[in-house]
């Protein structure tokens, strides 16, 4: 089960993503993704994965490309309150580029050596 | 007819000899270039090719036919003048010859095949045919690009080990949809380890608008440090093994340890993978792959180490460290296996040096005994060992194996069979038995004698055959084996057997024998050894002239050795023929009567006994009880009628000869000597009981003996002259009552 909630805040757009975020979910989650973004997406969106219970590979991937899609209209995206789970992924595949909203947009998605 | 290994060391022997073949064209080829004119190097040069395409036909390498035929038409061009030596056609010659020696050396010769890439040698006869030169695609030359993918490694920040092991994967699109997680897997392999370092691989990821969400594609580069194998490693992937492209590397530092122990693997001749996937560098599974990759690209097959290299499978130095090792397995093969051709006669001279030397060492020996300075018989001792071991690999320069000998029936029983309608099959054994090959030589005359009897009169017409309730095929055996210091070589067939009854009254009606005669069946067989003897009433072209057997007796004969006959009538008979290994040098045993040295072939000694003075009572034939077994005795001294050795102590030394024994009895016994065996003059030729002398260190002469000729006078004297026997008989004494162990072989 995976919701989205979208409301404002302070620095921009705010996701709050909750329930799983799997292979199960991800093809409802990136209509929800994109259709939270719409047509030109702009400004700093926060995503809160406090609430998010399972986070696996194919949801991970699914973030980046967020990331990347946002980054298409120089929008940027940021990682919030990951719950232990989405943490415990994030750090395994080191997408550290998920967690800084100041990533530069040249490193194409690459940590910096 | 021929059997693999024989198979296999012709071929071996055409690679020898085609290797040659490229080099003197070469030579030629390069003589050319300085005076493209000289008629005898391009005469030489079309010979070369020629020789060459005519041998590769023998063996059915189509390929290197075909290649071969195209260079010589265009030589022949040449040679006639029609086609002008210009330097681009002799560069166009030049790397067909490259191309000939890249062939030679693809041979297989276990199978007999050459793998030739069908269109790419197509391509290469028609640069031929076209006189034109086209760039020739130089045949799979094993050179490793360098290794330009993963050459980098971080240094281990946790823990004391100098780098990691890089992990390269690329997943494929359907894992995720499949139910695999990877991220499951990377917590797996950090059991094995430290991941250093995790770099996601994102780049071909699309946008959000773009994304198959169920798709997965992500790469991941990682380090990971740590003590595991690379297969053990690998194992970690298992199950997604199929969905993901795997790369393993070595650190540098284990690379090292790679290396030697690739360097240290045991030289078997192992293809490049397999050494690879010994030393632990590559794993079965790639394995598989990579010679998946390289079958796949069948247009251009490239080296197995260059895809593995090309797919990051091994670093470029691991590679080259097992090429090294393949290679120096080569070479040390190819040393094993060339062969050289060396003029018989100089073998026998050395051999001839070899006996003066052991006849002089032995000499040398006496002297340091004689004077007694320890240190001189100590270094006498070791130049006698050697001098033995120089012998021995002397002798053994001249041992050839018999089946070449033995294959060449394969041809007569084949026409002769067919000549008189008879189907008989050739059943070659022990064909790798070895003998001299002075003997070899002589053996062949006899051997075909014996095979063409056998047809001819030995295995019957089929019809007979049948009636007999015997499969219609004739069978006819070779076979060749060692027993005890002898070689035997026996002629079977499974034909009618000897007719004894038939042989009797020829011999009767020649006079050989007289008709009052009783002759045990054994005896009467062996009068077809007799000469002008001939049971055939019609002479045929092959045999029943009465010229034969004689002449097989007197070959035999001749090379010190016997024959002996096996027949059951209707069941088929066997000639057996027993021969010394060598003419030359052999092991003997000294022995002396009074002041007269003999020497007795040393494998015919089983043991030897003491024996009290009066056993035999001055006879010199008896028997005794050996083990309460009679053992007929022959006491030399009486035998050749020499002065016994005043001494009550007495030796037996217990000799055998195929399936017989007897006990020689002698005064002493000297032991061990390396005899050189010096042949008899004319006037003591047909001396019975003596086979050559031999020159003792002293200078001495001693007088070697011819055991069989022994038995056989024993075996008449013993058994066919009751008068001896019985005076004999009574003084038997059992041998074992004095001491059944055998002498050692040094006592004196």
């Amino acid at each position: 089960m995976f919701t989205l909630q979208q409301q404002a805040s302070a620095v921009g757009t705010c996701l709050a993503l909750s329930g799983n975020l799997t292979i199960y979910e991800v093809r409802d989650a990136r209509d929800a993704l994109l259709g939270a973004f719409g047509a030109q997406p702009s400004g700093h969106w926060q995503l809160d994965l406090s609430a998010l219970d399972e986070l696996d590979t194919a949801g991970a991937q699914l973030l980046l490309a967020a990331q990347r899609q946002l980054r298409l209209s120089d929008a940027t995206l940021e990682v919030c309150n990951p719950s232990a789970e989405a943490l415990e992924l994030l750090q395994l595949l080191r997408v550290q580029t998920l967690f800084s909203s100041h990533a530069p947009a040249a490193s194409g998605g690459r940590h910096a050596q | 007819m021929l059997n693999d290994q024989q198979w296999s060391q012709l071929l071996l022997s055409f690679v020898e000899e085609a290797r040659d073949l490229a080099k003197q064209a070469e030579e030629y080829l390069l003589q050319l270039e300085q005076t493209p004119t000289d008629e005898d190097a391009i005469n030489g040069l079309f010979r070369a090719m020629h020789t060459l395409k005519g041998s590769a036909g023998l063996f059915s390498l189509t390929p290197l036919v075909n290649f071969t035929h195209h260079l010589e038409s265009l030589l022949m061009k040449v040679r006639e003048g029609q086609q002008a030596l210009t330097p681009v056609l002799l560069d166009l010659l030049l790397r067909g010859l490259d191309e000939i020696n890249a062939m030679v050396e693809l041979i297989d010769a276990d199978s007999g095949e050459l793998p030739v890439d069908e269109a790419r040698h197509a391509g290469l006869i028609a640069a031929l045919t076209s006189h034109e030169v086209s760039p020739l695609i130089p045949l799979t030359v094993i050179e490793p690009d360098a290794c330009k993918a993963f050459g980098r490694l971080d240094k281990c920040a946790n823990c004391d080990q100098e780098a990691a092991w890089h992990i390269s994967l690329r997943l494929q699109p359907e894992i995720l949809a499949n139910g695999f997680d990877p991220a499951s897997f990377l917590r797996y392999l950090s059991r094995l380890g430290d991941i250093l370092q995790l770099e996601l691989i994102d780049d071909a990821l699309p946008a959000l608008a773009d994304i198959d969400p169920e798709s997965c594609y992500l790469g991941m580069e990682i380090d990971l440090c740590t003590t595991a194998s690379k297969a053990e490693i690998e194992e970690v992937f298992e199950f997604i093994r199929e969905f993901c492209t795997l790369r393993i590397l070595p650190p540098n530092a284990a690379l090292e340890d790679y290396l030697q122990l690739i360097h240290d693997l045991p030289e078997t001749d192992q293809k490049i993978g397999r050494i690879l996937v010994a030393s632990g560098l590559l794993t079965e599974l790639e394995l598989d792959q990579a010679l998946r990759l390289q079958a796949a690209d069948a247009q251009q097959p490239r080296p197995l180490g260059s895809v593995l290299v090309e797919q990051g499978m091994v670093p470029a130095q691991g590679v080259n460290a097992a090429l090294a090792k393949q290679q120096t397995v080569r070479e040390k093969r190819n040393q094993e296996h060339s062969q050289i051709r060396v003029a018989a006669h100089k073998l026998d001279e050395l051999i001839n040096l070899v006996g003066e030397l052991v006849i002089s060492a032995a000499g040398a020996q006496l002297r340091a005994q004689l004077k007694g300075d320890a240190a001189c018989i100590e270094s006498t001792q070791t130049v006698n060992l050697h001098v033995e071991q120089i012998r021995e690999a002397a002798l053994k320069l001249r041992m050839i194996e018999i089946g070449d000998t033995f294959n060449r029936f394969h041809r007569v029983v084949r026409d002769v069979s067919q000549q008189l309608g008879k189907d008989i099959r050739l059943e070659i054994q022990g064909a790798d038995t070895e003998l001299d090959k002075a003997v070899i030589d002589r053996l062949a005359d006899p051997l075909t004698h014996l095979v063409r009897n056998a047809i001819d009169h030995g295995i019957e017409p089929a019809e007979q055959r049948l009636a007999a309730g015997k499969p219609a095929e004739g069978h006819l055996r070779l076979d060749a084996y060692h027993e005890s210091g002898m070689i035997v070589i026996e002629v079977a067939d499974d034909g009618r057997g000897l007719n004894t009854q038939r042989i009797r009254e020829k011999a009767i009606a020649r006079g050989l024998i007289d008709a009052q005669a009783n002759l045990s069946d054994h005896d009467v067989q062996m009068l077809i050894f007799a000469a002008g003897f001939s049971t055939a009433d019609n002479v045929s072209d092959l045999s029943g002239r009465g010229v034969g057997m004689d002449v097989v007796r007197s070959a035999i004969d001749a090379l010190r050795g016997t024959i002996e006959i096996d027949s059951r009538p209707g069941a088929g008979c066997t000639f057996r023929i027993r021969l010394p290994l060598t003419l030359a040098i052999i092991d003997g045993f000294l022995i002396s009567l009074g002041d007269d040295y003999f020497v007795i072939p040393l494998d015919m000694v089983t043991e030897c006994l003491e024996l009290e003075a009066d056993q035999l009572d001055g006879a010199a034939y008896g028997y005794l009880d050996l083990r309460g077994r009679p053992l007929p005795c022959l006491s030399l001294a009486a035998h050749f009628k020499l002065r016994e050795a005043p001494s009550k102590r007495r030796n037996i030394i217990v000799v055998s000869h195929g399936r017989q024994q007897a006990g020689l009895i002698v005064d002493h016994l000297h032991g061990e000597l390396q005899t050189v065996i010096k042949p008899l003059g004319q006037l003591f030729q047909h001396l019975q009981g003596i086979g050559g002398s031999t020159i003792l260190g002293s200078g001495q002469v001693a007088l070697i003996l011819d055991i069989p000729s022994l038995f056989r006078h024993l075996h008449t004297h013993v058994e066919a002259s009751p008068a001896d026997l019985r005076t004999s008989q009574p003084r038997q004494i059992a041998a074992g009552q004095q001491g059944e162990t055998p002498c050692n072989s040094s006592a004196t």
